[in-house]
C-alpha cells in the first residue's frame, strides 16, 4: 500500500466473525478503532494490534490487521518490544482490565516510565468474562461479595509519568473514536510517547447492572468530559489529578484528562531517522574489534 | 598433593581491595608472554568486605582448569592467611605446597609471627611486602587510595616471574583507559615501587628465566576471555540488534558488557523491571524482525517459562542465554553449578518446543550463539544456550581458527503474494516450517497467537486441526534435529576427545578440567585409557551419535556439578543407558583438576587397573 493510498475502513474488515456476546461493548470498540484507523488513513499492514487474554483480547482476530495475540498481562510488554525495534509501525495494545490493572500491572506503570509509543486501549468492564463473572480489580467494593476497593487506571497512568490519559465509555461512540484518534496521534504520527485510554465498557452477562440501575443508563446519567469544560487545560497536571481523582457518584469524568507533548518517546531518542533496528542488514558485522580486545 | 604443569597464582582479599582488576591485569599480561592462562574467581554476595580470591594459573601447554594447591600467594588482608574461623573463609595457608611463596604485608597484618614461622618451616619462601606503606608513600592522598595495594602486590609478583613491566604497564593503560590519566599514573607509580622493592630485597626469587615470548608482539594470536563476554560477542557478531536484560548474578557480565559496547555496534539495549518484561519485550522485538537475546539465571528463567511456551506457540524466534548458579531458589548467587539443565529442558506446558545448546568454553560459547540465532530465525523457536557460572567468568586461553564462519541465515521470507485477506502465518508444510515476512515490511497482514489456531493463526478448538498444528511443531524439532545430524561438522551435538576404553560424559564447563585430567591421566599411563564424550546439544538429542559412542565403553562415568545427575537423567530417557560410575559436585564450586584426576584414579583401581 502507498501512503498516498486511501485506507477505506472496508480494508480494515477482518475474516472471522467476533465471538462476542450479543449486546458486549466490544463490538462497539472494534467498530470504533477501525473507523479511527481509517479515518487516520493508516494502513493495516503498518498496523499491530497487541492483545493479552479475555473477550476483549480477541479483537484482533475480528480486524483485518496485524494482530499478536500473547499472555495474560503482557501485551504492553511485548508491545514496546515491537515498537522499540520498529518506530515506523502503529502499535496498540487491546487488552483488558484484568490484563492491564491486575497480572500485567508492572508493564502499565514501567511503560510510561519508558514512555514508548505506544496506544494503550483497556476495556475495562469490572469483570473477568471468559472466566464466568469474577471481580476485576476495577470492580466497585460490594460487586459480588467482592471485599476489595477499586483500583484508579488513572491515577496510577498520571503517577507514573503518562503523557495522555483519558477515559472514554463505550454508549458514546463517537467520542470514543475521537479519543482513539487523539490517542494514536500522539504514540503514532507525533511521537510523542505511550498513550493511554481507559474504556468503560458493559458485560452485558456478568456485569449489566451498576448499583442496581442498568449499566448504560448508569453512566449516561452521569458521564461529563473534563475537556468540554471551559475552565479545563489538559495540560495542567494538577487538575487532571484532581478529576482522575473523582470517584463514581453522581458525576463521573472523562475525556482527555491530561496530554502533554513536552516529550519524545524513547524510541524516537534511541533510533530516530536512523533504519529501524528490525530492519537494518546485518549480513556482515565486523566484531574484530572486540576481539583484538581480548588478546 | 598432586602438581600439575604451570603456576598458579591466587590474590586473596575484601570485596573492594581490588582483586579482579590485579588477577585479570596479570591474566592478560601472562597471554602477551606466551602462556595459556585459566582464571577463576570464587566471591561472595556481597559489594564490600567478605572474602574473594582469584585464581591465576598458566602454562606454556593449553590448560582448562584449576588447581588445589598454590605456588603464590597474595593475600591482601589476613582473612586470606589464616581465615575468620569459616564465616568467610578458612585462610589459604594449607594450599601453600613445598616451594610456594607467600606474599603479604607484614606491616599491616596482625597475624602472630608463630604463623608465618610455621609457614617457613614448610619450605615456602615468604615475601614481606609493605603494600600499605609503598601506596602511602606514594602521592595517592584520597581516601580510596588504599585500593592500589594490590598494584604493589601485582610489581612483586611481576618480580618473581620476571614479567616485562611495559607489558604490564601497557594491559593496566588499557585497563584503565576510561579513567584519568592520573589513575593510570598512580597505578603504574605503585606496581613499579612493589617491583622494585621485591628485585631490592628479595632478588633471589625471581623463579622463571625465560618466556614463551619475551616480548609484546603485534601479531597476538592467543585470546583471553570469559563466557559471557564471547557469548556476547558472538550474538553482536550474529547481528543482535535488541538485548534485554535485568541484572541477576552470573549473567550481569554480558548485560554490563554490551551496554558498553552498544553503541559502537547500534544495538538497543533495554533493562526492563522483571524477567517476565524481558522475554516477553524480546518476543515483540524478535517479532517485529530484530535479533534478540536476553540472558538471566536460574530464577529469572523461571519467570520466563510462560512467555518461552508462548513462543514455542506462536512460533516467535528467541535467544536465551541462561546462567546458572548454585542451589534452588535464590541458592548462592555467585557459586557454581549445573543444576538448571532440566528445568530449562522442561520448561513449558505441554510440548514446548525449544532448542538448548550447552557450550563447554568461551570459544563454544562464540560459535554457540551465532549458532543459536540462525536456528531461532530459521525454526522460528526458543533457543536456549545453557551454561553455569564457572563458564561465564573464568578467563581461558584460546585461539580462533581463521576457517571457521557462521554465516548468518534469517530463514526469513522476502517476497510474497498478497492475494489473501490474511496472510498464512502458520501454513503447513513438509519440514514443519512455515515462511516468515517480516512485519509491516510487505503489504500484508498476518496473525501471530499464543492460541492453537489453524494456518492463518485463527483461534481453533478443532480437534484435527489440534493434531495438525502439534505435528507441524514437531515436525520443525525433526527437521532441525537431521540437520544437526547432517552438519555435525558446525553444529558440533557430541564431541569426543581420546580413545580410550573408559568414558567419561559430562556437558558444559567440567569440559576443560575433563580434558585436562584425561590428558594427563592417558600420558602418565603411557596409553589412552580414557575417552571424553562432551554433548552439547539437550534439545534435539543426540540420540542415535550417543549410542553410538557408549556402545563400545567398557566402563562409562558421568560427571556432572549438581546433585541429581540431570544429563544422566536425560541420557537415560533417552536412550537407556546405565553408567558404571557417577561423580557429582554441588558444594557451589567447580571440580578441580585434583579432584578428577583423584576419582578417575579411585575408578582405575576400583576396576583392578594398576595406576601410576
Amino acid at each position: 500500500m502507498k501512503a498516498s493510498e486511501v485506507v477505506d475502513i472496508q480494508d480494515y474488515e477482518g475474516v472471522r466473525k467476533p465471538t462476542w456476546c450479543p449486546g458486549c461493548g466490544n463490538y462497539a470498540i472494534l467498530n470504533a478503532i477501525k473507523t479511527a484507523l481509517a479515518e487516520l488513513n493508516i494502513p493495516p499492514s503498518r498496523t499491530v494490534l497487541v492483545s493479552g487474554i479475555g473477550c476483549g483480547s480477541r479483537l484482533p482476530y475480528f480486524i483485518r490487521a496485524n494482530g499478536v495475540h500473547s499472555l495474560h498481562g503482557r501485551p504492553i510488554a511485548v508491545a514496546m518490544g515491537i515498537k522499540l525495534v520498529r518506530n515506523d509501525l502503529n502499535v496498540i495494545v487491546v487488552a483488558g482490565d484484568g490484563d492491564t490493572y491486575g497480572i500485567g500491572t508492572s508493564h502499565f506503570i514501567h511503560v510510561f516510565r519508558l514512555n514508548v509509543g505506544i496506544t494503550l486501549l483497556i476495556q475495562n468492564n469490572g469483570v473477568f468474562g471468559l472466566t464466568r463473572g469474577q471481580p476485576s480489580p476495577t470492580a466497585p467494593l460490594g460487586f459480588k461479595g467482592n471485599l476489595y476497593r477499586e483500583f484508579n487506571p488513572l491515577l496510577h497512568a498520571l503517577a507514573s509519568g503518562a503523557t495522555f490519559v483519558a477515559r472514554v465509555w463505550t454508549g458514546d461512540f463517537q467520542k470514543m473514536k475521537e479519543i482513539f484518534k487523539e490517542a494514536i496521534k500522539h504514540s503514532y504520527i507525533e511521537k510523542r510517547g505511550t498513550s493511554f485510554v481507559d474504556i468503560i465498557q458493559l458485560c452485558i452477562t456478568y456485569y449489566p447492572e451498576r448499583n442496581h440501575e442498568f449499566f448504560t443508563k448508569y453512566f449516561k446519567d452521569r458521564v461529563f468530559y473534563v475537556d468540554e469544560l471551559s475552565d479545563y487545560d489538559i495540560t495542567n497536571y494538577k487538575l487532571a489529578i484532581e478529576y482522575a481523582s473523582m470517584e463514581f457518584n453522581d458525576k463521573i469524568p472523562m475525556g482527555i484528562f491530561y496530554h502533554s507533548d513536552k516529550l519524545y518517546s524513547l524510541e524516537e531518542m534511541i533510533i530516530g531517522k536512523k533504519v529501524p533496528p528490525g530492519l537494518q542488514d546485518i549480513s556482515n558485522i565486523d566484531v574484530s574489534r572486540l576481539l583484538m580486545s581480548l588478546t | 598433593m598432586e602438581k600439575f604443569q604451570g603456576f598458579t597464582w591466587v590474590v586473596g582479599g575484601e570485596a573492594g581491595f581490588g582483586i579482579n582488576v590485579s588477577a585479570e591485569i596479570l591474566s592478560k599480561s601472562l597471554v602477551r608472554h606466551g602462556y595459556y592462562v585459566f582464571s577463576n574467581i570464587e566471591y561472595e554476595s556481597l559489594i564490600r568486605g567478605g572474602h574473594s580470591y582469584y585464581r591465576v594459573r598458566f602454562s606454556d601447554q593449553p590448560i582448562n582448569s584449576h588447581v588445589d594447591y598454590i605456588d603464590i600467594l597474595l593475600a591482601l588482608d589476613d582473612k586470606t592467611l589464616i581465615g575468620d574461623g569459616g564465616e568467610h573463609t578458612y585462610g589459604h595457608l594449607n594450599e601453600l605446597i613445598d616451594g610456594s611463596i607467600l606474599i603479604y604485608d607484614e606491616e599491616y597484618s596482625k597475624v602472630s609471627y608463630n604463623v608465618i614461622e610455621e609457614v617457613s618451616g614448610r619450605n615456602i619462601e615468604v615475601l614481606s611486602l609493605p603494600m600499605t606503606r609503598i601506596v602511602k608513600e606514594s602521592t595517592a592522598k584520597d581516601q580510596g587510595r588504599m585500593v592500589m595495594r594490590n598494584m604493589a602486590g601485582l610489581g612483586a609478583t611481576a618480580w618473581i616471574l620476571n614479567l616485562d613491566l611495559e607489558i604490564v604497564k601497557n594491559v593496566i593503560r588499557e585497563r584503565f583507559g576510561g579513567k584519568k590519566a592520573d589513575v593510570i599514573r598512580r597505578n603504574i607509580d605503585i606496581l613499579v615501587k612493589g617491583y622494585n622493592y621485591a628485585s631490592k630485597h628479595y632478588k633471589s626469587l625471581k623463579i622463571i628465566s625465560n618466556h614463551p615470548r619475551n616480548r609484546d608482539s603485534s601479531s597476538r594470536d592467543k585470546y583471553l576471555a570469559n563466557g559471557n563476554t564471547m557469548a556476547v560477542i558472538g550474538s553482536v557478531k550474529a547481528g543482535v540488534k535488541f538485548w534485554c536484560q535485568y541484572p541477576m548474578a552470573p549473567a550481569t557480565g554480558m548485560l554490563t558488557y554490551i551496554e558498553r559496547i552498544k553503541d559502537e555496534h547500534d544495538i538497543i539495549v533495554i533493562q526492563p523491571e522483571s524477567e517476565l518484561a524481558v522475554i516477553n519485550m524480546a518476543l515483540g522485538a524478535s517479532y517485529a524482525g530484530a535479533r534478540t537475546g536476553i540472558a538471566t539465571s536460574g530464577g529469572g528463567f523461571a519467570l520466563m517459562t510462560e512467555a518461552i511456551s508462548f513462543a514455542s506457540m506462536a512460533e516467535i524466534p528467541i535467544v536465551i542465554f541462561e546462567v546458572s548458579r548454585s542451589g534452588p531458589s535464590t541458592g548462592m548467587p555467585t557459586r557454581t553449578e549445573q543444576g538448571d539443565l532440566l528445568q530449562i529442558l522442561y520448561a513449558g506446558q505441554s510440548n514446548s518446543i525449544k532448542a538448548i545448546i550447552l557450550p563447554g568454553d568461551p570459544l563454544e560459547l562464540y560459535y554457540d550463539a551465532q549458532i543459536a540465532y540462525n536456528i531461532a530465525d530459521k525454526y522460528q523457536i526458543p533457543v536456549i544456550v545453557h551454561y553455569d557460572k564457572h563458564l561465564a567468568e573464568s578467563y581461558y586461553t584460546f585461539t580462533i581458527p581463521e576457517n571457521l564462519n557462521i554465516p548468518i541465515d534469517r530463514g526469513l521470507t522476502q517476497s510474497l503474494p498478497s492475494k489473501e485477506p490474511l496472510y498464512k502465518r502458520y501454513a503447513i508444510t513438509e519440514n514443519g516450517i512455515s515462511p516468515r515476512p517480516i512485519v509491516g515490511k510487505y503489504d500484508l497482514v498476518y496473525l501471530t497467537t499464543s492460541l492453537e489456531h489453524d494456518e492463518y493463526g485463527l483461534f481453533t478448538e478443532d480437534s484435527k486441526m489440534r493434531v495438525m498444528m502439534e505435528n507441524k511443531r514437531i515436525q520443525k524439532m525433526n527437521t532441525l534435529k537431521n540437520e544437526i545430524s547432517r552438519n555435525s561438522h558446525i553444529y558440533h551435538p557430541i564431541k569426543t576427545f581420546g580413545k580410550g576404553e573408559f568414558t567419561i560424559v559430562s556437558w558444559g564447563s567440567t569440559k576443560g578440567v575433563i580434558i585436562d585430567a584425561v590428558k594427563y591421566l592417558n600420558q602418565k599411563l603411557g596409553r589412552e585409557v580414557f575417552k571424553f564424550i562432551q554433548v552439547r546439544w539437550a534439545s534435539p538429542f543426540p540420540d542415535k551419535e550417543l549410542r553410538e559412542l557408549l556402545r563400545d565403553a567398557a566402563c562409562s562415568i558421568i560427571l556432572e556439578a549438581n546433585s541429581s545427575g540431570q544429563m544422566e537423567a536425560l541420557i537415560r530417557k533417552e536412550i537407556c543407558v546405565e553408567f558404571n560410575y557417577r561423580f557429582r559436585k554441588y558444594d557451589g564450586r567447580p571440580f578441580s583438576l585434583n579432584e578428577v584426576v583423584n576419582y578417575l584414579r579411585e575408578v582405575l583401581k576400583h576396576e583392578g587397573i594398576g595406576s601410576s
